[in-house]
């Protein structure tokens, strides 16, 4: 058990940065996800945080003990890798036990957890078959055994579902977070998967770039995103955008764009004001869009999709399309004149010169969806 | 129509082509001398006969004068290419796997370079090198020992090893590695454990590859051995063609004997040295 | 660090007797006549242009090498291209191809001999019976005879190597290039011109500059199967070297042998080499 402490860490290939300076601290038994776009860090951090990546700088913390100096086989950490890298030459049993038998664990102790861990995930029957003759799913879950039945400080998960299909990637996903509930123990989750990390994290650390653009809950991440980077990234689909201007109208904060204008709630906060006369982007979640038949903006349907219990209204606001998501059915036709409804309680508004977002919508979007419909 | 015709013509020819000279001594191998001289030969042995391999641990008085006695030595010569072929393949093994190791793994400064450098002193012919070869083995008291053969096969060998081993190791994917590393093993585990075991049909096809080059070798053999303490087999071989006594049967049995190890090694192990021959060489 | 002990082994094992070997060339120096020994220049070198039997042999060799590659290539290919069909027994065809292979240089020439032999040979019994001679010839006393002969040996101990390399260059053809041509209405012959040959190209490259550098050092077979005879007809310059340094034990003369070799060799190979460079297909 451990709380793993990132300081100041950094990596370098070669003069490439591929991780500026990251510092976290995750929690011990906590369930941290880094996400992030390919190429943003995130693999190289948790390399390091495993050993297997020297660190060009910074520092490792395993419970306040620095750990750089440390090789990978001598930290108390297991791993799951995106190729699961299964031993092709050994049995399930022996790649599962493998890690027990290096840490000269006594034989029968050995043969009882593999059993435990083996029936835990499922995978009892598969104990004496080659990995080559398992499916994509039953390498996922001796992968998945090979770090449970460690007893260590750390779990470290590299993209561990972004091989399945995504039916079991979905099935995955529940039975990984309940793993995590069941041991207890500190997971440190990577994927780029932003679904993945909404659904499975106490905590979610954005990356961008070798840097951490926000860390927090996953409601935190989705309610207040804290740059128009994040808010891009997490969610699905994506937050609308618009770019326009703040302007003072009197005692009230207007955001104007072509035909489009919102009224900026009063409590908006200095950072706003500060924002007037010039140039701002405006982002809102598709959920947080209404239609209606008059009394907002007027645009037309682009298109719509059924997602299901919702349909994804894609309309046309002069040269902006902006994405709203509805309860089914929904009848509007292809061009069908519609008009658009943008919650000012909902929107974020962001400064274009840095990405920063100096207003949050006020509530949990997620928490009080129903009310916003 | 007329290409299936033309094929299986060409396939039987093919066919006979590469089997009936090595039937012919295997066939000569098993007849007494008088049936293997006359006019018109048998292409069956009428009178088959183990006579001329009995020979070999037992021979008589005439047979013994026979090619500086090239019948009694040949069971010890095929023991000398035996011990000096298996060493070689280890110790290529050996060497091969570390340099190997460090050309797929670690993209050092000049690795490029230094594999082709390796490649092209196999450029040069082994003749070019023999007298200082000879030269450093009297120096070192080799002569006409193991030793002096396994290193000069190893010099043979050791490029071309270290060009499969490469070639093989860079198919084992590194996370591999990593997992291993993750799973508490140092270097020398992780190597013994994991990543050997997954390359065995590249280790295979290079000690194979190995050990058929000190089988095969007779130059430097020639050279460096003088005695039956370290000749190899085609040394013998070779002492039973430079005598015109020499039976033709015997010679034919001799022969036979020398290609059987060889022989069966490449027929048990088929596809990976053409896996590993072809790997290498062509990827254009 | 890993690369060391191939590094020491190679370094020590062949650079420094190549460079040694050059050292030797540059003196007389003759094993039985200690006392003359002395550095003299370039004296080996310039007295081989003037030496006939050196100027014999070195003719001798390049014709051998001529017809070896000639055979070697067109047996290789037909063969290479008929096991890239698929046809009843293909698997056993592929099997026997590596049949040479296993035979160690000595043996192959101890079994042409047997096969030749004027007295038992298979090929006068053979010819005699399909009426075609009227007595057993002795093939090898003839110079012509010899010289084919030693050559047709070779190239049947040379030939697996060229068909693995081919047929490992034919399998990486995309079979969809065969379904435009067709598709583009070529021929048989055009399809082999068009889309085949192309392909082989590279791996044909590379068995020229392998079969070159055997052939330059043909030694096993040719020593066993003639000894250099019928009077100077086989006496390659692989041989000759041996002999002048084994028999004559002239280091001098012999290094300065083993260096027109080696350089002869490099010449063609680097020849081969820039032509396959400049098609850009070559790599490492």
């Amino acid at each position: 058990m451990a709380e793993v402490r990132l300081e100041n860490v950094r990596k370098e290939f070669g003069g490439v940065v591929a991780v500026e300076d990251v510092s976290l601290t995750v929690a011990d038994r906590e369930f941290l996800t880094l996400v992030g776009p390919s190429g943003c860090g995130k693999s190289t951090t948790l390399r390091m945080i495993c050993g297997l990546e020297r660190m060009s700088g910074g520092q490792v913390y395993f419970d306040d003990e620095p750990v750089a100096h440390l090789p990978a086989n001598k930290r108390d950490v297991a791993m799951v890798f995106q190729s699961y890298a299964l031993y092709p030459h050994k049995t399930v049993a022996q790649n599962l036990g493998f890690a027990l038998r290096n840490l000269r664990v006594p034989k029968a102790e050995i043969a009882t957890r593999v059993d435990e861990v083996a029936a835990s995930l499922g995978i009892e029957k598969l104990l004496e078959r080659k990995p080559k003759e398992l499916s994509g799913g039953q390498r996922q879950r001796v992968a998945l055994g090979r770090a449970v039945i460690r007893d260590a400080g750390a779990y470290l998960l590299d993209e561990p579902l972004s091989n399945l299909d995504a039916q079991l990637r979905g099935d995955m996903r529940a039975e990984l977070k309940r793993l995590h509930a069941d041991l207890r123990r500190t997971f440190i989750y990577v994927t780029h998967d932003q679904v993945e990390a909404m659904t499975m994290s106490d905590r979610i650390a954005v990356m961008k770039d070798g840097l951490v653009q926000q860390c927090a809950s996953p409601e935190e991440i989705y309610a207040r995103p804290a740059n128009l980077f994040v808010a891009s990234f997490m969610g699905s689909p994506p937050m609308n955008f618009l770019s326009g201007e703040v302007q003072r109208d009197g005692e009230r904060l207007l955001f104007r764009h072509d035909g489009v204008t919102v009224e900026l709630p009063e409590q908006a906060g200095p950072a706003v004001n500060e924002l007037a006369g010039c140039e701002a982007v405006l982002g809102i979640r598709p959920e947080d869009v209404r239609l209606a038949g008059e009394g907002g903006v007027p645009g037309q349907v682009f298109v719509a999709e059924l997602l299901g219990a919702d349909v994804l209204v894609t309309v046309r606001l002069g040269e902006e399309l902006v994405k709203a998501r509805v309860p089914a059915p929904y009848d509007g036709r292809v061009n069908e004149g519609v008009s658009v409804v943008l919650a000012p309680e909902k929107v974020h508004l962001f400064d274009p010169s840095d990405g920063r977002a100096v207003l949050a919508a006020r509530a949990a979007s997620v928490l009080d969806r129903g009310e916003s419909l | 129509m007329t290409k299936k015709v033309v094929l299986y013509v060409l396939a039987i020819g093919f066919a006979l082509y590469l089997v009936v000279p090595f039937y012919w001594i295997v066939n000569m191998s098993f007849m007494h001398e008088a049936d293997a001289a006359s006019v018109p030969p048998h292409f069956l042995p009428d009178n088959p006969t183990a006579d001329n391999y009995v020979s070999f641990v037992n021979p008589s008085a005439k047979e013994a004068l026979v090619g500086s006695n090239a019948v009694a030595d040949t069971p010890f010569a095929v023991l000398n290419s035996l011990v000096v072929a298996f060493s070689t393949a280890v110790v290529n093994l050996v060497l091969g796997t570390f340099a190997a190791y460090s050309f797929s793994r670690l993209q050092f400064r000049g690795s490029q370079v230094l594999l082709i450098v390796y490649l092209l002193t196999r450029m040069v012919p082994g003749i070019a090198i023999i007298i200082p070869f000879y030269l450093v083995m009297r120096t070192l008291d080799l002569l006409d020992t193991y030793g002096a053969l396994i290193l000069s096969y190893t010099t043979f060998a050791l490029p071309i090893t270290i060009w499969i081993l490469k070639d093989y190791f860079r198919t084992i994917p590194l996370e591999l590695e990593d997992a291993a590393r993750v799973d508490r093993c140092g270097w020398f585990r992780m190597m013994w454990t994991v990543f050997l075991p997954i390359s065995a049909p590249g280790l295979v096809a290079a000690a194979i590859f190995s050990f058929m080059t000190a089988w095969n070798e007779f130059m430097f053999a020639l050279f460096m051995t003088s005695t039956i303490a370290s000749q190899t087999i085609p040394v013998i071989a070779a002492n039973f063609a430079t005598d015109v006594e020499t039976q033709v049967t015997m010679m034919a049995a001799a022969g036979v004997l020398a290609v059987v190890p060889p022989l069966v090694l490449v027929l048990i192990c088929q596809r990976l040295i053409v896996q590993g021959m072809a790997a290498g060489s062509v990827k254009g | 660090m890993l690369n060391a002990p191939a590094m020491i082994v190679i370094g020590l094992l062949v650079a420094y007797p190549i460079a040694y070997s050059f050292w030797l060339s540059l003196h007389r120096y003759n094993l039985k006549l200690p006392a003359l020994e002395r550095f003299v220049w370039f004296q080996n070198y310039v007295s081989l242009v003037t030496d006939p039997v050196f100027l014999n042999s070195l003719w001798v060799t390049v014709m051998f090498v001529v017809v070896v590659l000639g055979l070697t290539v067109l047996l290789g290919t037909t063969l290479a291209l008929v096991l890239n069909e698929t046809f009843l027994g293909r698997g056993v065809l592929r099997s026997l191809v590596l049949l040479p292979w296993a035979m160690p240089g000595v043996v192959n020439g101890l079994m042409w001999r047997t096969i030749f032999d004027a007295k038992t040979g298979a090929l006068n019994g053979l010819l005699l019976q399909l009426g075609l001679i009227d007595s057993y010839q002795a093939w090898l006393t003839s110079p012509t005879g010899a010289f084919l002969i030693t050559a047709f040996a070779q190239v049947w101990n040379t030939l697996p190597f060229t068909v693995i390399i081919l047929l490992a260059g034919l399998s990486t053809i995309p079979s969809e290039q065969y379904d435009v041509a067709k598709v583009d209405r070529a021929g048989v012959v055009q399809r082999f011109t068009q889309v085949t040959l192309p392909w082989l190209l590279h791996p044909l490259l590379i068995v020229l500059i392998l079969e070159t550098m055997n052939a330059f050092r043909a030694f096993d077979t040719i020593y066993v199967l003639t000894g250099g005879g019928p009077g100077d007809a086989t006496n390659v310059i692989a041989v000759l070297n041996v002999r002048t340094v084994l028999t004559y034990t002239d280091f001098g003369l012999g290094s300065a042998y083993s260096w027109v070799i080696t350089i002869v060799t490099l010449v063609i190979s680097i020849g081969y080499i820039s032509t396959l460079y400049q098609r850009g297909r070559i790599d490492v």
